[in-house]
C-alpha cells in the first residue's frame, strides 16, 4: 500500500502492481531496459538485463534513494572478463549447466566486481531466454555486469517491445581484459550444485540416486518459456513420481500467457505438475516451504541454507531438464537415463 | 549514524569462512521481524553466534562475504557489530554497507593473522589491522575519497539529504 | 408423519426406521474429509493417552485426506503439516489422498465423486455443507470429533429440525447462488438456519446450475445450518455421471414431512445483493454502496471458484481493462475447475484485462493470497467478510456475486452489475 501511495505522489509512469511476476522479467517483457543503457535496480538479479546488452546491476535502499533523487550514482569501473563459450546448442536449454559448471571450476566469486562479456561460437545460437539465465546468474558468480553482444537475436527480441531508440555497445577490438575463460559446452556434463553453495558443483552422476521431495522450475533464472517448454515436452505422456511435488512458476504474466497459448499447462497438469502463479515465491520459502530433512532439486536462483524454509532442508540446483528428470524418477538422475529422445 | 573513519576500533573477533551468504545474515523469509531476526542472524553458519555475540564485536571472514541477494545487513548493525573485515566482499553487500553505513573493510590476508575469539584493533587511518594478542598485522585497503565522504556523512541517505538541500537552496 | 431429507438420511445411518427432530442418534458415517488440521486430531489422540496417535482407521477407503489449505506450503507450520499428513496417508493406507494438485477440499470431494446422494459425510472444515447440493447430508466437525469418526466410522448426531426454502421463478443466465444466500441471511438473520437442516426446493430449483447450487449449499454454514440440502434432479444425475460416480440412492422428503418454517425466494426478480463489512448478513442496497473505491476484487474459494463464476467474470472483462489502482484476483476452487476454464480459454481473457489468474486453493479466501492493509477496501465473491479475514482488521470487505466483483474491478469502485449484464443478455 505504501508503494502505491508513493507512486502516485512521485508521478511514476511505469508502475506495475497486481500483475504477478518478477520485476526483472517485466523490465525485459516491456522493453524498459535497452541495449547500451546503464540501469540499476534494487535487487541483486538486476544484472540479468545484460542479456540485452544493458549495463545493469543491483543496488539497494540507500543507493536507490540517491538514484531516484538525482539519477546519478557512484561506480567503480570494473575489470572485465572475456567468457568464451564455444560449441553447439543441443535441443534443450543448457544455460544453467554452463553457469553452474563455471562456478564449480572457478569458484562462486570468480567474477567478483568484474564485468563479464560473453562471446564465442555458442553465443549466436543461444536463445534470449538462455542469455537471460546466464546474465541473471552473473550475480551468483559475483559479477557487476554480465553482458552479451547485440545481435540478430537481440534485435528480434526487442522488435515488438520498444520503439524507444537505443545504441548497442560493443567492446573495442583491442580492449584489455583481466582474464579470459574458455568453455567448450560440448564436453560439459549436466551440472548439479549440491547444498548449500552455488559453487558446490559436480556432474549429475555425483548426486545420482538422492531421493527428492520437491522439484521446481521458475524464478528470474529459469522461469522463461524455454524452461517450461522443455518440462512440458519431457512430461508429455509421463507422470510425476509418487511422493514428489513438482512445482512450476513462470517468471511473468506474459510468459504465463505464452504457456497457456502453447498448451503447455494442459500437458503439465495431466502429468501431475502443480503450476503456480508467476512470481518470486518459488525461489523463496513462500511457495513450497521445505520442512526439516526434505530434499529439493530446483532450477531457480539459489541453494543457500534456509533459502526454501528449514535450514535442515537440502537444496540442489540444476537445469530444467535435470530437474524434470528427477521429478519423473523421484531421485536425482542423469536426464539421458530417463529421456531417450534427447 | 555517522562513522568516523579516523577512530580506532577494538573488539573481539567472530571468524567466518568463505561465501557467507546474505540469506544467512538476513533470514527475513523465515523471521520477517527484526526483533526475531536478531536471534537468528548467521546461525546457519554458527548456531551460537546470535546467542553469544556482543555489541562491539568484530566479524572477520574469508572470500565473497555477503554473497547472494541485495539484502543489506542492518541486522548486523542492530546487534552492534563494530566492524566487518573480510578477504573480499560481494560487491552488492559492500555497496550496501557503505551506504548504510556499517564499517566494512577489505583486508587481504586478514584470516591468516587472527583466530576466532582473539582481539583485533582496526586503524583505518594508518591502514593497519592488528591482532592485539600476537601483534600480527594486515594492511587494509583504502577507500577513495568519494567513499570516505559517504562514511563521513553518515551514509548515502544523509549525503542525499545534504545535496538536495544544497541544490534546492541555490536554485531558489 | 413423513420425514425430511435429513431425518431420512440420519435414521438410515442410525439403523432406525424413523426419527424426529431432537433425537440423539449414533450414526454410521459414509465418509470423513480431513485436511491439514488433522494434525490436531493426531495431537488430541496423543493428549488422550495414545502416544503414537490414532491406532488405526475404520475404513481407509472412506477417508479423504487432503493437503489443501496452504498449497504449496508457505510457512514452516504448513510445511511441517504437509510432512505429517503425507506420513498419515501412508500409515493409514489412505487411498484417496490428494497433495500438490489439490484445490479446495470441498471441490475435490465433488470433482472426484467422493460425496454422493443420500450419504452422511463429515469433514474438518465448516464449508463441508457444500455437498448438500448433491443431496448428501454433510457437515463440518471439529478435530476431536474427527478422531472418533476416523477410528470408528461413527458419530453422534442430534436430529435437526428442518426448514424449507421454496425457490420460485427462473434463475437468470448468470450465477445467482450468492445472491440467494446473501438475501436469506440479510433478510431472516444469520441464525435462521441455526442447528437446522435447510432444504432448497420448489419449481425454481431446476433452473439453477449445479455450480450455483454448490454456492448455496456451501453458504449454508453462513446462516448456521447443519445441512443445506437439495433433492436430486436431472442436472444432479448428469453432474454425477460426468464425475463417474458410483451407484447411489438419492433421498427425497416425504410429502407430509414436518418443517419448522418455510421461506420463499423468487429467482426471477432477485436483484444482485451485496453485504457490507463485517458480516454476511449486513445487506445493503446498491444505492448505498455504489461508487465506493475498491483496492482489490476477488473471485474464488469453495463459494465461488467454479467455472460459471469465472465465466461470467470473463464475459464482463472481455475487451475491457481493470481500472488502474484496483487488483483483480481470480482463483478456481480446484484444478478440475481450472482445467475447464483453461479449455474455454478464460484465463487469457482475465489476464488480458489485467487480472491475476492464481493457482487454485483456499488462499484467495484467507489472507495468505489476499492480504489487505488498514483502510483498504475489497469486494469479493468468496465465502466470508469477517473483520480481519483478509489481513488487517481495519480493512473493509464487501461480499457480492462474481458479476458484481468483475464489473466493480472494471469501474474501480463498487458498481451494480446490471449495467453490464443487460448488455450481455
Amino acid at each position: 500500500m505504501q508503494i502505491r501511495k508513493q507512486v502516485a505522489k512521485l508521478g511514476i509512469e511505469h508502475f506495475v502492481d497486481a500483475e504477478p511476476g518478477i520485476s526483472h522479467q517485466m523490465m525485459v517483457d516491456r522493453g524498459y531496459a535497452r541495449p547500451g543503457e546503464l540501469v540499476v535496480g534494487n535487487d541483486s538479479h538486476t544484472v540479468g538485463y545484460g542479456a540485452l546488452n544493458v549495463g545493469s546491476t543491483g543496488i539497494t535502499r540507500a543507493d536507490m534513494l540517491y538514484t531516484l533523487l538525482f539519477g546519478e550514482l557512484w561506480f567503480q569501473v570494473p575489470g572485465s572478463i572475456k567468457l568464451v563459450l564455444n560449441g553447439k546448442q543441443p535441443n534443450y536449454p543448457i544455460a544453467k549447466d554452463i553457469i553452474l559448471h563455471l562456478a564449480g571450476l572457478y569458484g562462486d566469486d570468480f567474477a567478483q566486481n568484474s564485468s563479464i562479456e560473453f562471446t564465442g561460437s555458442l553465443v549466436p545460437q543461444l536463445s534470449m531466454d538462455s542469455r537471460m539465465c546466464l546474465s541473471t546468474h552473473g550475480v551468483e558468480v559475483a559479477a557487476k555486469f554480465a553482458m552479451f553482444p547485440f545481435d540478430e537475436v537481440t534485435d528480434e527480441y526487442l522488435k515488438d517491445k520498444t520503439d524507444h531508440p537505443y545504441e548497442p555497445i560493443a567492446a573495442d577490438a583491442d580492449a584489455v581484459y583481466d582474464r579470459e575463460i574458455v568453455l567448450n559446452v560440448d564436453e560439459m556434463p549436466f551440472a548439479v550444485a549440491k547444498p548449500h553453495h552455488f559453487g558446490n558443483v559436480f556432474p549429475v552422476s555425483d548426486s545420482a540416486g538422492i531421493k527428492v521431495d520437491q522439484a521446481q522450475i521458475g524464478s528470474c533464472a529459469n522461469g522463461r518459456l524455454e524452461d517450461i517448454e522443455i518440462a512440458a515436452r519431457m512430461m508429455k505422456g509421463r507422470k510425476v513420481a509418487k511422493g514428489v511435488r513438482f512445482v512450476i512458476s513462470p517468471a511473468s504474466q506474459m510468459i504465463y500467457l505464452q504457456c497457456i497459448k502453447a498448451g503447455y499447462i494442459e500437458t503439465l497438469l495431466e502429468a501431475g505438475v502443480q503450476f503456480v502463479t508467476p512470481g518470486c515465491g518459488i525461489c523463496q520459502p513462500k511457495v513450497g516451504y521445505m520442512a526439516e530433512g526434505e530434499v529439493c532439486i530446483t532450477a531457480t536462483t539459489r541453494n543457500f541454507k534456509g533459502r526454501k524454509g528449514s535450514q535442515k532442508a537440502d537444496i540442489y540446483l540444476a537445469g530444467p531438464l535435470t530437474v524434470t528428470a528427477a521429478a519423473v524418477a523421484g531421485r536425482i538422475i542423469d536426464p539421458r537415463e530417463v529421456f531417450d529422445e534427447i | 549514524m555517522k562513522f568516523d573513519l579516523n577512530q580506532t576500533i577494538t573488539g573481539r573477533v567472530w571468524k567466518f569462512g568463505d561465501s557467507v551468504d546474505s540469506d544467512s545474515i538476513n533470514p527475513y523469509y523465515i523471521y520477517p521481524d527484526m526483533k526475531d531476526m536478531v536471534h537468528h542472524t548467521l546461525e546457519a553458519f554458527r548456531p551460537e553466534f546470535p546467542k553469544e555475540v556482543k555489541p562491539g564485536d568484530i566479524i572477520v571472514a574469508g572470500r565473497n562475504f555477503g554473497c547472494g541477494s541485495h539484502r543489506p545487513g542492518p541486522v548486523l548493525r542492530v546487534i552492534g557489530i563494530a566492524a566487518i573485515l573480510v578477504e573480499s566482499a560481494s560487491r552488492l553487500f559492500l555497496r550496501n554497507n557503505i551506504a548504510l553505513p556499517l564499517p566494512i573493510f577489505i583486508v587481504p590476508g586478514i584470516t591468516a593473522i587472527i583466530d576466532d575469539g582473539q582481539t583485533l584493533e582496526v586503524n583505518y587511518n594508518k591502514g593497519i589491522a592488528t591482532n592485539v594478542t600476537t601483534g600480527a598485522t594486515a594492511a587494509m585497503r583504502k577507500y577513495p575519497a568519494m567513499i570516505e565522504h559517504i562514511f563521513a556523512c553518515g551514509g548515502l541517505p544523509q549525503l542525499a539529504r545534504e545535496r538536495y538541500l544544497k541544490e534546492n537552496s541555490t536554485a531558489d | 408423519m413423513g420425514m425430511t431429507i435429513a431425518e431420512k438420511i440420519l435414521s438410515r445411518a442410525a439403523g432406525l426406521a424413523s426419527t424426529k427432530p431432537g433425537d440423539y442418534l449414533d450414526c454410521a458415517l459414509d465418509g470423513l474429509m480431513a485436511q491439514e488440521s488433522f494434525i490436531e486430531t493426531h495431537n488430541a489422540a496423543i493428549d488422550a493417552g495414545m502416544p503414537d496417535g490414532l491406532p488405526g482407521a475404520w475404513d481407509p477407503d472412506k477417508i479423504f485426506m487432503m493437503i489443501e489449505h496452504y498449497q504449496p506450503a508457505s510457512t514452516l507450520r504448513a510445511g511441517l503439516r504437509g510432512v505429517k499428513l503425507r506420513e498419515f496417508a501412508k500409515r493409514y493406507k489412505i487411498k484417496n489422498f490428494h497433495d500438490t494438485t489439490c484445490g479446495v477440499c470441498h471441490q475435490m470431494m465433488v470433482d472426484n465423486a467422493y460425496a454422493l446422494p443420500g450419504q452422511l459425510i463429515v469433514g474438518t472444515d465448516s464449508h463441508t455443507t457444500m455437498y448438500g447440493a448433491l443431496n448428501c447430508a454433510s457437515t463440518g466437525i471439529g478435530e476431536t470429533d474427527a478422531g472418533y469418526a476416523m477410528s470408528f466410522g461413527e458419530l453422534w448426531f442430534r436430529v435437526p429440525s428442518s426448514v424449507r426454502v421454496e425457490l420460485v421463478g427462473k434463475a437468470p443466465n448468470w450465477p445467482i447462488g450468492k445472491d440467494v444466500m446473501l438475501h436469506l441471511g440479510g433478510t431472516y438473520g444469520l441464525d435462521f438456519g441455526l442447528y437446522k437442516s435447510v432444504e432448497f426446493t420448489g419449481p425454481g430449483v431446476e433452473s439453477l446450475s449445479m455450480d450455483s447450487r454448490f454456492t448455496i449449499a456451501d453458504h449454508g454454514v453462513e446462516v448456521g445450518t447443519k445441512f443445506a440440502l437439495f433433492e436430486c434432479d436431472e442436472r444432479t444425475h448428469e453432474y454425477l455421471r460426468k464425475t463417474n460416480a458410483k451407484p447411489y440412492e438419492s433421498v427425497k422428503a416425504d410429502r407430509d414431512a414436518g418443517y419448522a418454517a418455510s421461506y420463499t425466494v423468487n429467482l426471477s426478480n432477485l436483484a444482485p445483493q451485496i453485504a457490507a463489512p463485517h458480516s454476511f448478513g449486513n445487506l445493503k442496497d446498491f444505492r448505498e454502496v455504489e461508487g465506493i473505491h475498491i483496492d482489490q476484487a476477488c473471485i474464488g474459494s469453495c463459494a465461488n471458484g467454479r467455472f460459471e463464476d469465472v465465466e461470467i467474470a470473463a464475459k464482463i472483462l472481455k475487451g475491457r481493462k481493470i481500472k488502474s489502482g484496483t487488483r483483480l484476483l481470480v482463483s478456481c476452487a480446484s484444478w478440475g475447475e481450472y482445467r475447464k476454464c483453461l479449455d474455454a480459454k478464460l484465463p487469457e481473457i482475465i489476464i488480458d484485462a489485467g487480472g491475476q489468474f492464481l493457482d487454485p486453493g483456499c488462499g484467495i479466501c484467507n489472507y495468505s493470497r489476499t492480504y489487505l492493509t488498514p483502510g483498504e477496501v475489497c469486494v469479493t465473491a468468496t465465502s466470508r467478510n469477517h473483520q480481519g479475514r483478509m489481513g488487517s482488521k481495519e480493512a473493509l470487505i464487501y461480499l457480492a456475486n462474481p458479476a458484481t466483483v468483475a464489473w466493480s474491478a472494471v469501474r474501480g469502485e463498487i458498481a451494480d452489475p446490471r449495467e453490464v449484464l443487460c448488455e450481455l443478455y
